[in-house]
């Protein structure tokens, strides 16, 4: 599993920290941390929260077409 | 060692893990509910963690097993448990706390690892009997490798920030 970019450039267009991201979904900094870097595979409902935290549909971010 | 305290050992052994199962089953859907509880990677880490202090508790009471050969075992019957339970909770605790699950989402690292230290060392200065400094060393070890991964991990978040 690759790192999830998508996700990183998301979280940081929006300004938010892994911190405040992972305060918002109810997860700890280092999940979102091991997501980013592709160590953790998180279940949908985790996906759905960070898709609407951000505001983008899971195709935006756990979607890789080249995979 | 004779045959009859192994015996009772591994009797109480099973008991424990049947009556330690029992409560985390009553207790799991309260936990869920806990906003101070554990997010579902920390879980996925602990089930992990788990296996890794049975599988070392299994190791523990088959050299135990061994240990019937032995004579004039220098253990008493109550060191050889508090050194299993050891066993089985520190290989737990390593794994856990390597993995980022030993620490709830809300609970500070700094308050557990003072109440650790505080506790072991407690133990290490007053405790005269051999249980006693186990229970001291391990704290005091438990302590140590929280510092350890924190340390690790926050260089690690300063070399991400910097690149």
């Amino acid at each position: 599993m690759g790192k999830n970019l998508a996700m990183k450039q998301a979280r940081t267009e929006k300004g938010l920290s892994q911190e405040a991201l992972a305060a918002a979904v109810g997860v700890s900094r280092q999940t979102i941390n091991a997501i980013e870097k592709g160590d953790y595979n998180p279940t949908i409902r985790l996906c759905i929260s960070i898709c609407r935290v951000l505001g983008l549909t899971l195709n935006d971010l756990f979607w890789d077409p080249e995979e | 060692m004779n045959e009859t305290s192994i015996a009772t050992l591994v009797a109480w052994s099973i008991i424990s893990v049947f009556g330690i199962g029992f409560w985390i089953w009553l207790t799991k859907d309260e936990e869920r509910d806990d906003l101070g509880g554990y997010d579902e990677r920390q879980l996925i880490a602990q089930g992990k963690a788990n296996k890794a202090g049975l599988t070392a508790g299994l190791v523990y009471l088959f050299l135990l097993q061994l240990a019937e050969l032995w004579e004039d075992f220098p253990l008493s019957i109550q060191e050889v448990s508090i050194i299993g339970i050891l066993v089985m909770t520190l290989t737990f605790a390593t794994v856990a706390i390597w993995k980022d699950a030993y620490i709830r989402l809300r609970e500070k690292e700094g308050s557990r690892i003072t109440w650790m230290l505080v506790w072991g060392l407690y133990n290490l200065i007053m405790g005269h009997t051999p249980v006693r400094l186990l229970m001291g060393s391990a704290c005091c070890y438990v302590a140590f490798l929280i510092a350890l991964r924190r340390f690790l991990r926050n260089r690690e978040e300063r070399e991400e920030d910097d690149g």
